[in-house]
């Protein structure tokens, strides 16, 4: 059975999120006021947040998960870490070093119906960037360096999952070759999952998420099918969640959703990191 | 206490340190009280929240022998004091300080006994799956609250403290609803508690044999339970298990 590994300190897992900053994203995310790069770089600021709460424990942050950030596009043909002098780290390292910490208000509710107001902090690990092309090829090829280093050293993990979040083509090549090649790369424990997001600006867009089958696309856009190519089948696991939360997935639907808007965009980061988390140890 | 003897047992889940079991069990010899409690992982400071419910309950000076209801607020209050003034908010890095808030949770096992002319009387009261078990002839006759594998899921009920600061220490908390079972118990019988691993793993393979003549042997017994969790037969969880022996 694949992906049945524990995850532990010693058997961690690693997510590594890819976010498009091509020009194009400083359009509007279809249905929202804000930036398609805004938008991205706040959820995926917000699923670490997430990933840290459920590793901290009352000594601390645990290392059950590596983070690696891929930023592609905030220069010419150019794909790097986001993630300052670092490529993959611990989520302890994380978690101790925010890019910076913004000042957020919640409401706090007494046992009495009271509410306190409080001033909380939030993490941001990384800045909203929309500048130049789309070297989609580049980032891939930069995350398959890095995944192969890391199943190098954790033979026995639960796979790498890569959350790809763009909005257009790749315009440095195909994608297609390097993506199969990081869908092949595995541990003992399963393929690498590649998860896709395409983000759109149409406001009124239909969302697809989770096709099963590629006839669901739209028949014109070569770049959907593509997508949907280089997106892995859902395991059981993801399966599940996805049927809980009344999402209309099959056994052979796929990592990704198209035409996304907001909600869809969290809740493709929310499942894409869920599974995994409910093998913590 | 002449005609009783308690003896108990904790380990880590196997990969952490010994400092990091959440479970707990505490007892008063003088009111005859016991209490067992699993800090929940989901939540921090768990294994405080788990330790001061279950001093407090055994320290309870009110008898818990007829009743839960009159009781339960005071200890789950006290608790909950003891619990937020051992945490130092105001110097917890934000990821610990942000998750605080939410409070903690544990499940809560109590029990008291009482003499008769020839035997004793016990009251127990839960909330959640940590078990009391009742043994006779190195058998188990009987389990409370759960009394199959099946009934162990995965979200327990469970004792919340309450939110943390900025919510101040003294103020109004939830009292969840106890189960209740009362019985008698005979010299040379043994009332057991475990927390839910060791306690699901009892009811899968009845080989309470195994775990009485261990008890007095933390090394041996650290190696029969890893032994257990490594061939699957038991699931990788801290543990806690305590026996109080009718002599």
């Amino acid at each position: 059975m694949s992906y049945n590994s524990e995850i532990s300190r010693r058997n961690p897992g690693l997510f590594i999120f890819m976010v498009d900053q091509s020009r194009s994203m400083s359009h509007k995310l279809g249905g929202t006021h804000r930036s398609k790069a805004q938008e991205a770089a706040d959820a995926i600021n917000r699923q670490i947040y997430e990933l840290i709460y459920r590793c901290t424990k009352t000594d601390g942050v645990r290392d059950y998960f590596d983070i690696g950030i891929i930023g592609y596009g905030a220069i010419a043909d150019t794909a790097s870490s986001l993630l300052k002098d670092a490529d993959i780290v611990p989520i302890s390292k994380l978690a101790e070093n925010p890019l910076r910490m913004e000042k957020r208000v919640e409401k706090v509710t007494d046992p009495d119906g009271n509410e306190v107001e409080t001033e909380f902090e939030f993490p941001v690990w990384f800045e909203p960037v929309a500048n130049s092309n789309t070297p989609m090829v580049k980032a891939f090829q930069l995350a398959r360096e890095w995944i192969d280093d890391w199943v190098a050293e954790h033979k026995d993990s639960y796979p790498p999952v890569i959350i790809n979040i763009s909005d257009g083509a790749a315009t440095d090549g195909d994608p297609m070759k390097v993506a199969r090649e990081l869908m092949g790369m595995s541990t003992s424990d399963g393929n690498v999952l590649l998860w896709n997001c395409h983000l759109s600006e149409l406001k009124g867009a239909k969302p697809l998420a989770f096709p099963s089958d590629a006839s669901a696309l739209p028949r014109d856009d070569k770049f959907a099918l593509q997508l949907f190519d280089m997106s892995s089948v859902l395991p059981d696991g993801f399966l599940s969640i996805a049927q809980e939360r009344s999402l209309d997935v099959h056994p052979g639907s796929r990592a990704y959703v198209f035409n996304a808007g907001l909600d869809e965009l969290l809740e493709l980061l929310d499942i894409g990191t869920r599974a995994p988390s409910e093998n913590l140890q | 206490m002449k005609n009783m003897r308690v003896r108990s047992f904790t380990m880590s889940k196997l990969g952490n340190k010994p400092q990091d079991c959440e479970d707990y069990f505490a007892w008063n010899a003088s009111r005859m009280k016991f209490a067992m409690a699993d800090g929940a992982s989901t939540s921090i400071f768990s294994d405080i929240w788990a330790r001061e419910l279950t001093r407090v309950s055994v320290d309870a000076e009110e008898s818990i022998m007829d009743g839960i209801d009159s009781p339960a607020e005071g200890i789950i209050r006290s608790a909950r004091i003891a619990w937020y003034k051992s945490i130092q908010w105001a110097t917890l890095p934000w990821f610990l300080r942000n998750k605080a808030v939410s409070g903690s949770y544990s499940t809560l096992l109590l029990l008291q006994i009482a003499p008769l002319a020839s035997s004793f009387r016990y009251s127990a009261y839960a909330v959640g799956d940590t078990c009391l078990f009742m043994i006779r002839r190195k058998k188990i006759t009987g389990s409370f609250p759960l009394s199959s594998p099946e009934q162990f899921g995965i979200s327990p009920k469970l004792v919340w403290s309450g939110k943390g600061s900025p919510l101040p220490g003294d103020i109004r908390v939830q009292v969840p609803k106890f189960q209740s079972q009362a019985g008698i118990i005979e010299p040379g019988e043994i009332l057991l508690l475990a927390t839910d691993a060791l306690s699901r793993w009892l009811l899968e393979t009845g080989r309470i044999d195994d775990l009485l003549h261990r008890i007095d042997h933390p090394h041996e017994m650290n190696k029969f339970l890893a032994g257990e969790i490594n061939s699957k037969r038991m699931r990788n969880d801290d543990v806690a298990l305590a026996t109080i022996e009718i002599i």
